[in-house]
């Protein structure tokens, strides 16, 4: 993305976000200023959020051009969304395993050898400190 | 006057010596440490990363264990720069320019060593300041009310998104993103839900931990998988013997250091300013003034010792604000009073009154902190050297583990991990459109403050903004705000029209 078009698109979305809570706002009652209703602030921040990225779309932001890394960026929120998903149902050791696998392909040289190594070693970490240390009341297996 | 002093230093010895913060200040000078060594782990995302750790310890040891790794990270930075060239933290960059050189002319033992004299000298110095200068302060901030803490909180924000790198307006963009997050959940006046859409877990607001760990640890992970390399490194051996300076290069850095403290613990204060500017600002200085500005960038001792003492500085006297005002300077100030909310002390003037043994006894666990990373830097540096050489792609799934373990263990919620990835990706968003997420974090935290406080002053003054400008102190703040505004705005499109 080059340095222009960054800026424009950063001051797009202030804007939009900007009236969008505007927007929003509508839905609480605005009160008056002795007596500020729960819609004020956001009106108010709304605004200035829009006008604040108006001008942002004119600046011009140095330093060099950052390309979207796809690869990291899905894996790693895919990881995070999976334990999510997997620590109450297959429980810690489960969703531990799945985390640092999912975790490890968002680089391309992931070797099995020590990917296996690595989760032997966080679920062994993750016992002693987690279950035993803090003795945090996880789900260990999916049957339990 | 006197007798107070020493009953309270007395009072910091007695919680800060306990053995459960004792061993909780090692705890986390040695993460901060080790933090600070490794290349592509922050600060930030290490202390939010331990947030959830402190939930279950009294609140003072909470913060003792917090401000360990801040400070502490401050020590490690360095290690990394000196030895390869390879800043572990922003602050330490600079440390780069003077410490490789001294590297490579074989002095780098030398370096190490006078760098851990540096940092504990500015450190301690800049404590002295917060035990001399916060009560008072804190003492002067009682009498504020409402129209004053909002104004005071205004210049804060301002200040935050001016001092950021960058371009300040995409700061005050970040302040207002910030502030609008802080919306989220009950209007504690009317007791209304906003901005919640019905998710349960938003009620009580964004849960700070898990907007801290997505801003912070996501987003760091997802912009270094693959590009951190430390594989080609090698643990150099070290021994205490070659590492002792020569009187003459510890003669010459007694005046840099004073400088840098001075300077640091003036950086420090000031909201917004982060240790960076600290060290850079202190470098900048004593190149200037030095008699010999040829030799920088070549392996000059100043160049090194000037900077470390000033960053260090800088993180201790970050408290003064945090821990009188309830002003945070910087993002990990704002965490710091999040540890505090948590705990249900409401940050502010009334922290040092009220809850004395946490004001007295964090102060003097920062000296306890500082003589264990002075004691513990120097022996243990083929330690430190060795950690530098884990590869971040066995490190990386380690981080990602804690974080979500962390903050599914605050509420056992699964939602919570889900709003981790969620902020992990607005966090990605605004590293690609560069906006910084600190003024961010600040605005998050000090938003609720900073409504509220305005409600009630326009309660007071039955809606008249006047109010704001009529009482002198608010409006000295609200002067000084519009100004740097003003100078933004000035900055921003003068040059190009």
């Amino acid at each position: 993305m080059s340095t222009m078009k960054r800026d424009i698109v950063s001051g797009c979305l202030c804007m939009m976000l900007g009236g969008y809570i505007v927007f929003k706002s509508f839905d609480y009652s605005m009160g008056s200023l002795g007596m500020m209703g729960p819609g004020a602030s956001p009106a108010f921040l709304g605004v200035l959020l829009a006008v604040v990225g108006f001008f942002v779309m004119f600046i011009r932001t140095e330093g060099i051009r950052e390309e979207v890394r796809w690869r990291p960026l899905a894996m790693i929120l895919v990881a995070v969304t999976v334990f999510g998903f997997t620590v109450e149902s297959l429980g810690i050791f489960g969703a531990t395993s799945l985390i640092v696998i999912l975790a490890r392909l968002a680089e391309s040289k992931a070797s099995i050898r020590s990917t296996l190594a690595l989760i032997l070693f966080m679920n062994a970490l993750v016992y002693l400190v987690f279950v035993l240390g803090l003795s945090i009341p996880f789900k260990l297996n999916p049957w339990g | 006057m006197l007798m107070d002093l020493v009953n309270n230093l007395l009072l910091g010895l007695e919680v800060a010596l306990s053995g459960q913060n004792i061993l909780y200040c090692l705890a986390g000078v040695t993460v901060g440490m080790i933090i600070g060594v490794l290349p592509g782990v922050g600060h930030l995302a290490a202390i939010s990363m331990l947030l959830p750790l402190t939930f279950y310890v009294p609140a003072t040891t909470a913060l003792v264990m917090l401000a360990g790794i801040y400070y502490g990270t401050q020590y490690g930075g360095s290690t990394a720069s000196i030895l390869l060239n390879i800043p572990g933290t922003p602050a330490s960059a600079v440390v780069c320019l003077d410490g490789y050189p001294m590297t490579n002319s074989g002095r780098a033992g030398q370096a190490l060593f006078i760098t851990a004299v540096a940092s504990f000298a500015g450190s301690v110095f800049a404590v002295f300041l917060l035990i001399f200068f916060a009560p008072p302060l804190a003492s002067v901030a009682l009498r504020f009310g409402a129209p004053e803490y909002f104004s005071m909180m205004v210049l804060g924000l301002v200040a935050a998104s001016i001092l950021v790198q960058g371009p300040a307006l995409k700061g005050i963009a970040s302040v207002l993103i910030g502030l609008i997050l802080g919306l989220v959940g009950t209007d504690v006046t009317s007791g209304i839900q906003r901005f919640s859409y019905g998710v349960v877990h938003v009620y009580d607001g964004i849960s700070i931990v898990a907007l801290a760990m997505g801003l912070f640890g996501i987003t760091e992970i997802i912009s270094n998988v693959g590009r951190v390399d430390t594989s080609g490194l090698k643990a150099k051996h070290f021994s205490l013997r070659n590492m002792l300076p020569s009187r003459q290069e510890m003669s010459r850095s007694i005046k840099p250091i004073l400088r840098g403290s001075v300077l640091g613990s003036g950086v420090g204060i000031m909201p917004g300013a982060g240790v960076s500017i600290a060290s850079f600002m202190a470098y900048a200085v004593e190149k200037r003034i030095s008699k010999t500005p040829e030799i920088f960038g070549k392996g000059a001792v100043e160049g090194v010792t000037a900077p470390e003492s000033a960053n260090n500085a800088a993180a201790q006297a970050a408290f003064i604000p945090t821990l009188t005002l309830g002003i945070p300077g910087d993002a990990v100030m704002a965490l710091m009073l999040g540890a505090l909310l948590i705990h249900g002390i409401a940050p502010g003037p009334t922290v040092i009154s009220e809850t004395p043994d946490l004001f007295w006894g964090l102060v003097i666990s920062f000296l306890v902190g500082n003589l264990i990373l002075l004691v513990l830097n120097i022996p243990l540096i083929s330690i430190w050297v060795r950690i530098l050489t884990i590869p971040y792609h066995l490190l990386f799934p380690s981080i990602l583990l804690f974080i979500v373990i962390g903050v599914y263990c605050i509420n056992y919620s699964h939602v919570d991990v889900f709003l981790v990835a969620f902020f992990g990706a607005v966090g990605y968003l605004l590293y690609l459109l560069r906006f910084e997420p600190a003024p961010l974090l600040l605005g998050f935290i000090l938003g609720p403050m900073l409504e509220e406080n305005f409600r009630r002053a326009m309660l007071l003054s039955r809606g008249d903004l006047m109010y704001l400008v009529e009482r002198p102190i608010s409006a000295g703040f609200l002067v000084v705000a519009l100004v740097l505004v003003a100078w933004i705005l000035f900055k921003s499109f003068w040059r190009k029209a």
